[in-house]
This record gives C-alpha cells, structure tokens and sequence, in this order.
C-alpha cells in the first residue's frame, strides 16, 4: 500500500472516531445521528438482509455503467465522422441533459415500468454525457502537425482515429469516466426513490418511513463503499494505463 | 517524364497576411536544394505547398510532371517536420512503421534504425531518447517508404552544433546512398553552404526570390569543406545578397 492510500484511510478512520465521539459528548439522540459504531453494528447484524440490496443496485449500477460507456463511444465516434449527425444530435443531447433527472425519471418508469430497464436507462441518461463530452474534446484535440504527417503518409479518417485520436483522447477518456462512475451511482438511487422494492436507494427510502436512522446510514456508507471502489478501479487502470502511452492524466 | 520541380507564380495569403507573393522556384531532381530564408518568411507554408499539405491561392506547382497530390498518393514524398512530430505512445520502432501501417506495407525498421545510426534504440520511446535522435528517429520515418522527394523543414533548427554537424553528414550520406531530391528549408546560412547543390535565397515576408546559386562543393561534403576558402566565399556571398535585399535592392526584378 502506498504512503496517500494510508493517509487516506487513516484520515477517513480519524474522522469516524472524532464524530463517535462529539456525539457521545452531545444530547442529539440516536433516531436523529446515530453513533457510527452503531452503524457498524448494525451492518453486522444485518449483512444478510443488506447484501441482497448491495447486489442489487450494484448490478444496475455496472449494467448500467457499461452500456453507458458504449453509448458515448459511439455517440462522440459517429459525431467524428459527420459533421451533418452532430450538427443534429449534439443540440439534442446537450438540451436532454438539462432536465434534472429527478424529473425525467417518473416518465421513464411510466414508460418502462417498474424492472432493472428503467433503472439502467436513468443511469445512461445521467452519465453518458460527462464521458461523451471528454472523448469529443479527446477526438479533436488532434494537433495540425500530427494530421500533416497522416495526410503526408495517406491516411484515411480510420487510421486517423484508430492511430491517433483514439489513444490520444485517453486522458479524457478516463477524466470522463471517473465523474461518469459517481453520477451512475447517483442515477441508480434516483431510479430506486422513484421506484423499486430493492436496491440501496430503497432502503433509505424505507429507513425515513421507519425513522430508522440505522438503516439510512448503513445504505449511505455501503453507497460511499462502492462509490469509491468504482473510482479507485478506474484510477487503477487509468494510471497503467496512460503510463503505457507515455501520457499524464488531465486533472 | 519531367525532371524538374516546377513552382510557378506561387501565391499564398493567411486572411490579410501575405505569406508568399508570386514565387517561381526551378528545382532539379536528385539534387540538394536548399531553401534559405529569414524566419517567418513562409518556408514551411512553401514545404507545405511542395508536400500537398497547403493550396497556393493561385500559381502552379508541377513535380515531376504530377501534382503533388499525385505524387503524395504515389507515397513519393518522405517530410522531415520542424517540431520531429514523433507519435509519443509509439516507440522509436513502432514510429518507423507508421508509414508501412498505413499501406499495408512491411518496412525494414531494423535496417532503417541502422542507417539513421540508432540500432540500439527501437524499443524506447521519443520522451526517454535526446532531440537529435528523435530528429533521427523522424528522418527514418521520412526515408522509410523509400520516397523519390524529401521535404525537411528546419529539421535541425533545435539541435545543439555537435548534434547538428553528425546529422547534417549522415543526412547527406542518407540522400546520395538513396538517389533523393532533397529540399531542405533553413534560415541557416552556414547549413545551407554545406548541405546543397543550389541554394535558393528567399527574401522577408512576402517570399520572393532574391537569388539561386549554385554551390559547387566537392561531394562527398565532409567537414573538412568548412575549412576551405570556397566555402567561406559562398557565404560571403550569401550574406551580402541578403543584406542587399534588406537595403531595398531587388536581385529579382
């Protein structure tokens, strides 16, 4: 493990006990803000129960995610070849993107009713767009000598984006994809509020009916854990990645 | 088929700039001809004219007989740039074989590597290895396709003068060993003497023409030449046609 891993974690745990401990030493009582330790507790006792619900909004979360992916691949490779589609789309998408999604969401379960489906199409429809945008930037960040020396050579637009703007666009390909991962997460539990007998976002929903505080904080810290599991993944491979092809991320 | 490279009243303006005004350049094949002109005088905008890369507003460009489009489809061409323009994520190898890539092609990379004198180095790439091996690393690539035309522009303009005296006579070994037409754009005087046959004195923006002349040097050049009474009146010679240009004399008209 790397020294900032272990600043990290450390931080994270210092921040844990010093919370532990203002509450203990406040009156907020438990229903309000529950004791992390209870937290704890709690997921212990109960892993069985939340596991299901874990899997659950996971899988949507990566179904979702993936085709996500693909949807802005090839969205920002067809708007590299004709000028005519992006002119078309590109207003299209950018006015979708808009609407807050809490609002489209209702309309998409209405249309899709009530299965993993409308799920997933809430999390395409919220985090495509990030990722799109990136590789449209990456595409076309093409330096004018770098398409001198592809025309000087005979290279059609394939080569042009299979040898250049492909691994060129990389940096903000993974820039894309990092804030893609958290806003899937966030597509998933808006999917789930609006509708949904299981799932992370449900339980939240069930632990404010229940004023069960236990049961909110629980959901809330297994959505940071895969939150951030999905980041530091992505990081991972970013940084082998782009050490390949002698290249720095962006931010 | 002809053979001379023809450029014909070339003109070329960017928006109200310019660049160059009503050029006519004769260039002989197989020979080194060497472009000089001051910085900012529209030399790479005149490579990029002779490679294709850029339409003249008006006038005729005839290599050969062809268009350059013809003869850059014919893959006749091999272009040094200024900035080497290596493709970082490739390594020295995989920059060499970018040209073959392309048309479906195996070119010899261990061959090519061993011409430019960097057999050693295929697998590294252009971030790990000094300037003037990228600058190597590009005149491979140039050279891989095994073009009748190389097209430099100010290729060793970064280099330090060691670095650029062993690539400016490899560069020459390179040409006669592969029966080239070079045409090599620098704004240095002294490059220019040694490397060419003709030099082609281009005046400030708008380019024109101040003045051929032809450099009769013995060949092979080594670096001996920089020593001999001839070469140091050539230059001699040079300068005092580019500072008549700059006192309003006009050798062309």
């Amino acid at each position: 493990m790397k020294n900032k891993d272990i600043t990290a974690i450390a931080s994270l745990l210092a921040a844990v006990l010093i919370l532990e401990i203002a509450i203990r030493l406040s009156s907020i009582p438990n229903f309000i803000l529950p004791l992390p330790s209870e937290v704890l507790v709690y997921i212990f006792r109960n892993f069985d129960f939340l596991s299901k619900h874990i899997f659950i909004t996971l899988s949507e979360v990566l179904i979702g995610f993936g085709i996500s992916i693909l949807v802005a691949v090839m969205l920002a490779v067809v708007m590299i070849y004709s000028k005519v589609l992006e002119r078309i789309f590109l207003p299209i998408i950018v006015i979708s993107q808009t609407f807050p999604v809490i609002a489209i969401a209702p309309i998409i379960i209405l249309w899709f009713g009530f299965g993993l489906l409308p799920k997933i199409l809430i999390i395409i429809f919220i985090s495509f767009f990030p990722l799109f945008m990136n590789l449209m930037k990456g595409f076309n960040i093409t330096e004018k000598n770098t398409a001198d020396l592809m025309i000087s050579l005979n290279a059609n637009r394939n080569d042009l984006l299979v040898k250049i703007r492909i691994p060129q666009s990389l940096p903000y390909f993974f820039s894309g994809l990092k804030s893609a991962a958290i806003l899937a997460i966030i597509g998933a539990v808006v999917g789930e509020f609006v509708s949904a007998k299981y799932g992370l976002g449900y339980l939240v929903l069930i632990g404010k009916a229940q004023i069960d505080s236990n049961l909110i904080f629980s959901s809330l810290v297994f959505l940071g854990v895969l939150g951030y599991s999905l980041y530091s993944l992505i990081n991972l491979a970013e940084v082998s990645l782009l050490r390949r092809f002698r290249m720095k991320p962006i931010d | 088929m002809e053979e001379k490279i023809i450029l014909e009243k070339i003109s070329k303006d960017f928006g109200d700039l310019k660049v160059i005004d009503g050029l006519d350049v004769e260039i002989r094949k197989n020979e080194f001809t060497i472009i000089l002109g001051p910085s900012g005088c529209g030399k790479t905008t005149l490579i990029k004219i002779l490679a294709g890369l850029v339409k003249p507003d008006s006038g005729k460009v005839s290599i050969f007989g062809h268009s350059p489009e013809q003869i850059r489809s014919m893959n006749k061409y091999g272009i040094v740039f200024q900035d080497k323009n290596l493709i970082r994520w490739r390594s020295v190898k995989q920059n060499i074989e970018l040209p073959g890539e392309i048309i479906d092609k195996k070119y010899d990379a261990t061959r090519l590597l061993r011409i430019v004198g960097l057999r050693r180095y295929g697998n590294y790439y252009p971030d790990e290895i000094s300037v003037g091996m990228q600058q190597r690393v590009a005149i491979a690539r140039a050279i891989a396709s095994s073009p009748e035309i190389l097209l430099l522009d100010e290729p060793f303009s970064s280099l330090d003068e060691l670095a650029r005296e062993k690539l400016q006579i490899d560069l020459l070994r390179i040409w006669n060993e592969s029966k080239l037409t070079a045409i090599h754009v620098t704004h240095n005087i002294h490059e220019a003497a040694f490397l060419a046959d003709r030099i082609i004195i281009l005046s400030s923006k708008p380019s024109r023409m101040i003045a051929s002349i032809k450099i009769n040097l013995p060949r092979p050049r080594s670096l001996s030449v920089l020593r001999s009474l001839r070469y140091h009146r050539y230059i001699t010679r040079i300068r005092s046609l580019i500072k008549d240009e700059k006192q309003g004399y006009n050798c062309h008209s």
